[in-house]
């Protein structure tokens, strides 16, 4: 399983919306189709020699509005309205049902919803989503039977397993609903801002690709199933991306981005801010240009805030995300080190979906009650240094027979939901001042004896792999990269990427900053791609491995730029 | 639908008038950066490139989809790609047709010699950035590639004497459109009425009605001279719906309208009555019988004949071109596919039709007897005119479709270059000796007896891959035939001696040789317009650096009459009947 991290890297301290910015309450009537239609539907199925002991409707709905522009031209104009439905049909019961994964047959958790769509209607009319949910319901509960049928086979046929939990949680109904915007999404406001923007990149002839995009989107999702919970709910998301790619005269391209969020226009910084934020981004990739290679290095390492919280999110987070301990084919890193010193005393991580903001930030990873409709809670995976809890969707693992409220799956993707990290934080007990740590980093570095040190400053993203039948090791992306003499002295470097083995990199951590940082991103894994975001400070590690980028053989364009540099 | 977004306007002003083609700057962005690349473009001691092209093409699309009354898919888009091609030797030897199999550098994915984005404004400086880009990536592979060629000489034996690029006169055209306003309000209304329809028809289990409308503009400039703009409207409406038998085998029809114009679709009233005619078909579909398997004759009538002639005998109407491998490796596996793709390149002559058979492609006409083609085009995707020809004469291929690529069994470029691909524009079949409906019902007796079987089979509609795709999109359920099995029959009759018809269901054709058309044992005088997207050519890999886009064909053809074909029950199909009661 490869898991990864992109879209990475936010800067701008934004304003936390509320989470529907104006209510209008036309959707009332679809819960309530989706309540009646799901009780007949069970009722008469419960009549069958195999009726499902647990039936479930859920509706996503996305509606998305991206626009782009390039060096002072509008480039893309996009909208997409989209709404499916997926029937969860369990037969058998709690503790063994079609949902049980089939060893040596390719199929994984979360079958169950897995290609199960059905294109519903954008309205809500009773005849055609009575039709449409009749039909799936149909299909679904009958794979459902193949599928049990299946499952007791390989059961019976294959050895004992090595985690006998049962398939599913059992939780308490949820009653959660939110009101739901409709307000149409303002984008005749932004063409000519983002034209202006973008013309900002003109201002260099070095810069190959100068990008801003604007998204706009609202993801939806009704939810009920046969143990009474009915759910609710919306997620606003306004985001704005500056990309930014350079070439350096060796080849190797230098790509940087910023990530600004808000929950409608007006929580996005002002054009003099988002100017400067591009101004910065055109210094650093020129800066970049001119900046030497670093090679392989193993030695002291300074991770600063962004790359720090991408870190812990591929190095730690991935491994406590609690189905994957439990499948046969994961590597199960941390499964049997409950209760066991992961990280040196002092440091917590805890993952906090009820957490709507960081210091004035509004926070990605933030919900009321998961996909799966269990409540969200705060849960608590490190505490002091020792690993204490995972987190669960409603697949038990042994020891942890409940959710904890981080079922997620992306919406229209079409995939069950599992456990996924939420607001990752990263916190230590005793954190050291820049200072301070800056000069335990020059400490570690005379010790070691290397000719110099690095500090990762950003990062862009990362992935990790989780099974057994590949290396379980992780890497993260950097872009803003300083090579650090004994004498303290930086100079900025390019051109390496981080790498490393889960409980070897784990017990290199030496102490935190001060100084937490948030990096927002959107995590991939069996779910699809989730909202995320992760707060962390600066660590000093004394010992962290690099290996260089790929780099592109193609050389710089031989011609020069046809538009003369335009700037401010 | 309850609400419409305020940018409506702009978008019908985008998707209507001529005011939107207007584009000044981009044409003098396109002009400039060719000039300087053709001049001026040149590594160290290395060649310059010997032809460039650009093409700029953009596309506006409205698309809605209604199920049971409702609207379940609204897309907007608006985009505009640009593709570059250089070509560095000369036209004997260039630096074409080596295939690539994975890039490592990256900027590919930024700025790729083709498809990559461009500005949507005419702003001049964005334009030629974006090309500037493109074109130096295209001409450094370009000059990888010409030393791969030159080193092939070295090492293989010219046996085809094929040249590397026709030449071609420069032409100079222009095909405006005058497209009518989309009415985007009108069209839902369109869509959700006519889903209402299917919706009456109680045993169907899904359904739904789309219209698509999509405006491309594509201009196109080369370093020889040549220079078009080519304005397509492309509009489809379909309905499509879907249930299941009794014994619970999976059923489904479609319908599908294509024009190149929104005033050419029918009026509402006759979609109407299209859909009803969809829904009598499927419910009746319900009660029909299957049959386990047949060998005997077969006619196809109307849409099936030209679904089955697209499919089967079309697409063999290319051949591929000589390539030259980049690794010494995969020489022989390049060699292995090359003689495989030949299809009638090696033809050339020979019967491929009965007697009597003429088959034209002719891209200047836009309608057949009254009913609109839209294959049409006046110059083709390398700037060379479209002109009719004869493929097909007495039965015996006289040439197959061709592009300025040179392949085994051209000699010059047709005009057909369609998206990359060298493709048809207006295919009609005909027969001097044509059989009437008299002749035929005569002819499948005849047939019959000799064949010993008590009926025979006519089969009236068959699938085709964009109503699959369709199908698909509805749900993730469907169940489709893959792989080499032909089109599912949709509307199949076993017809008895005594002209008695029964409907029989959930049926598939089994595969069978090109060749076959050559024995057909009747050609009819009843020609059915079918416009597709077509089927993808087979010998697709071997286009290395074409874009791939599929244009839409007109298919004009007439009732064809098998001696013996197998069909078999499509029991892949087969579903359990719903447990569930329907809801009121």
């Amino acid at each position: 399983m490869g898991l990864i991290l992109r879209w990475i890297a936010a800067a701008a301290l934004l304003a936390l919306g509320a989470t529907a910015a104006a209510a209008a309450e036309d959707d009332g009537p679809l819960l309530q189709l989706l309540e009646t239609q799901l009780k007949r539907s069970f009722d008469q199925l419960s009549a069958e020699d195999t009726p499902p002991y647990f039936l479930a409707y859920r509706v996503d709905e996305v509606e998305s509005r991206t626009l782009s522009a390039s060096f002072g031209a509008m480039e893309s104009d996009g909208e997409r309205h989209m709404r499916r439905l997926y029937v969860e049909s369990r037969v058998g019961d709690y503790a063994l049902d079609n949902t049980h994964p089939l060893r040596s047959d390719g199929l994984r958790w979360g079958a169950n919803y897995r290609n199960n769509w059905q294109e519903l209607p954008l309205d809500n009319s009773p005849a055609a989503l009575k039709q449409l949910l009749w039909q799936a319901t149909n299909r679904v509960y009958q794979q459902s039977l193949d599928h049990l049928a299946k499952v007791k086979a390989n059961v019976a046929v294959k050895v004992e397993e090595e985690d006998a939990s049962p398939d599913f949680s059992k939780e308490p109904a949820t009653d959660y609903t939110e009101p739901l915007s409709t307000e149409p999404f303002p984008t005749w406001l932004w063409e000519d801002r983002l034209r202006r923007y973008s013309k900002r990149f003109s201002s260099n002839a070095n810069i190959l690709v100068g990008r801003v995009s604007l998204s706009f989107s609202r993801a939806s999702l009704h939810l009920v199933n046969t143990e009474g919970t009915r759910v609710r709910k919306q997620s606003p998301l306004l985001r704005m991306t500056l990309q930014v790619m350079t070439k350096a005269e060796d080849g190797m391209e230098l790509p940087l981005s910023r990530t600004l969020l808000a929950a409608d226009s007006d929580g996005l910084p002002s054009e003099a801010e988002i100017l400067a934020e591009i101004d910065g981004l055109i210094a650093q990739a020129e800066a970049l240009r001119a900046s030497p290679l670093v090679t392989a290095y193993s030695g002291p390492v300074l991770l600063e805030g962004r790359a720090s919280a991408v870190f812990f999110h591929e190095l730690l987070g991935h491994r406590v995300e609690g189905h994957r301990l439990r499948r046969e084919e994961g590597a199960q890193t941390l499964k049997r080190k409950l209760g066991e010193r992961i990280l040196p005393a002092g440091f917590d991580v805890s993952f906090d979906p009820t957490l709507t903001s960081f210091d004035g930030t509004r926070l990605l990873g933030s919900y009321a009650v998961d996909d799966e409709g269990v409540k969200a809670r705060r849960v608590d995976v490190v505490k002091d240094g020792v690993l204490t809890e995972f987190l669960m969707s409603r697949i038990p693992i042994e020891g942890f027979e409940r959710s904890n409220g981080h079922g997620r799956a992306q919406a229209l993707s079409g995939r069950s939901p599992v456990a996924r990290q939420s607001n990752l934080m990263v916190s230590v007990a005793d954190p050291v001042p820049p200072d301070e740590l800056k000069a335990q980093f020059l400490e570690a570095l005379a010790e070691s004896e290397k000719g110099f040190g690095l500090i990762i400053r950003e990062a862009t993203g990362g992935f990790t792999s989780v099974n057994r039948s590949q290396p379980n090791a992780l890497k993260v992306l950097p872009t803003v990269v300083y090579k650090v003499y004994p004498d303290g002295r930086e100079e900025l470097a390019r051109g390496v990427d981080v790498i490393g083995t889960p409980l070897l990199t784990l017990s290199h951590i030496r102490a935190g900053g001060t100084d937490p940082k948030v990096f927002h991103g959107w995590c991939g894994a069996e779910s699809g791609y989730v909202p995320v975001s992760l707060i962390a400070p600066t660590v000093l590690l004394d010992r962290l491995e690099v290996q260089r980028k790929p780099r592109s053989q193609t050389r710089p364009p031989i011609l020069p730029n046809p538009v003369p540099e335009d700037g401010p | 639908m309850s609400r419409r977004w305020p940018t409506l306007l702009a978008w019908l002003a985008l998707l209507a008038g001529p005011g939107a083609w207007a584009q000044e700057d981009l044409q003098q962005a396109l002009a400039d950066e060719l000039e300087r690349s053709i001049r001026q473009l040149k590594l160290n001691a290395e060649q310059g490139p010997y032809f460039v092209e650009y093409r700029v093409e953009e596309s506006r699309s409205l698309q809605l989809k209604a199920s049971f009354g409702g609207i379940s898919r609204r897309y907007r888009n608006r985009s505009r790609s640009g593709s570059v091609q250089v070509r560095v030797g000369d036209y004997k030897l260039d630096s074409s047709l080596v295939p690539r199999f994975g890039q490592a550098g990256t900027m590919h994915r930024y700025y790729p010699p083709n498809n990559f984005r461009l500005p949507l404004d005419d702003d001049y400086g964005a334009v030629r950035r974006a090309f500037w880009l493109a074109t130096d990536l295209a001409y450094k592979r370009a000059l990888e590639d010409y030393s791969v060629k030159l080193a092939d000489t070295q090492v293989t034996v010219d046996r085809d004497g094929l040249v590397d690029f026709y030449s071609a006169e420069p032409a100079q055209v222009e095909e405006l459109a005058d497209p009518p306003p989309a009415d985007e309000a009108a069209l839902t209304e369109l869509v959700v009425n006519l889903s209402n329809s299917l919706a009456a028809f109680d045993e169907l289990h899904e359904s739904a009605v789309w219209v698509s409308v999509v405006y491309r503009d594509v201009h196109y400039v080369n370093s020889e001279g040549s220079r078009f703009r080519r304005q397509v409207p492309d509009i489809t409406w379909g309905a499509i719906a879907r249930t299941q038998a009794p014994d619970g085998a999976v059923l489904w029809d479609f319908d599908r309208v294509r024009r190149r114009n929104l005033d050419q679709l029918p009026p509402a009233a006759e979609l109407q009555e299209r859909v009803q005619r969809l829904g009598q078909r499927l419910t009746e579909a319900r009660s029909a019988d299957r049959i386990d398997n047949y060998v005997g004759p077969v006619l196809f009538e109307n849409q099936a004949a030209a679904v089955l002639f697209a499919n089967v005998f079309a697409t063999q109407l290319q051949s591929v071109p000589r390539m030259v491998a980049s690794e010494p490796s995969v020489r022989p596996w390049i060699r292995d596919l090359q003689e495989r793709e030949q299809r009638f390149g090696r033809k050339i002559g020979a019967r491929v039709l009965p007697r009597g058979t003429q088959l034209v492609d002719d891209p200047t006409r836009d309608a057949f007897e009254g009913l609109p083609l839209v294959g049409t085009f006046a110059i083709d995707d390398e700037g060379v005119p479209a002109r009719p020809k004869t493929l097909v004469d007495d039965g015996r291929l006289k040439q197959i479709l061709s592009t300025r690529v040179p392949m085994f069994g051209t000699t010059e470029s047709s005009g057909n270059n369609r998206g990359g691909f060298p493709m048809p524009g207006n295919l009609v079949l005909s027969s001097n000796v044509a059989a009437d409906a008299n002749e035929r019902q005569l002819l499948l007796e005849e047939l019959r007896i000799d064949a010993g079987t008590d009926y025979v089979l006519v089969i009236e509609r068959l699938a085709d891959s964009q109503a699959q795709r369709q199908l698909e999109s509805m749900q993730s359920m469907a169940v489709f035939n893959y792989g080499n099995r032909l089109p599912e029959a949709l509307v199949v009759w076993r017809v008895y001696p005594d002209g008695r018809r029964e409907r029989v269901r959930n049926l598939s054709i089994e595969p069978f040789a090109v060749r076959e058309f050559r024995r057909l044992e009747a050609v009819g005088d009843d020609p059915y317009v079918h416009s597709v997207t077509p089927p993808f050519p087979s010998g697709g890999v071997f286009l290395t650096g074409v874009r791939g886009r599929l244009e839409p064909v007109s298919y004009v053809v007439p009732s064809l009459l098998f001696e013996e074909l197998s069909v078999a029950d499509s029991k892949v199909m087969d579903q359990r009947p719903p447990v569930l009661s329907r809801p009121e």
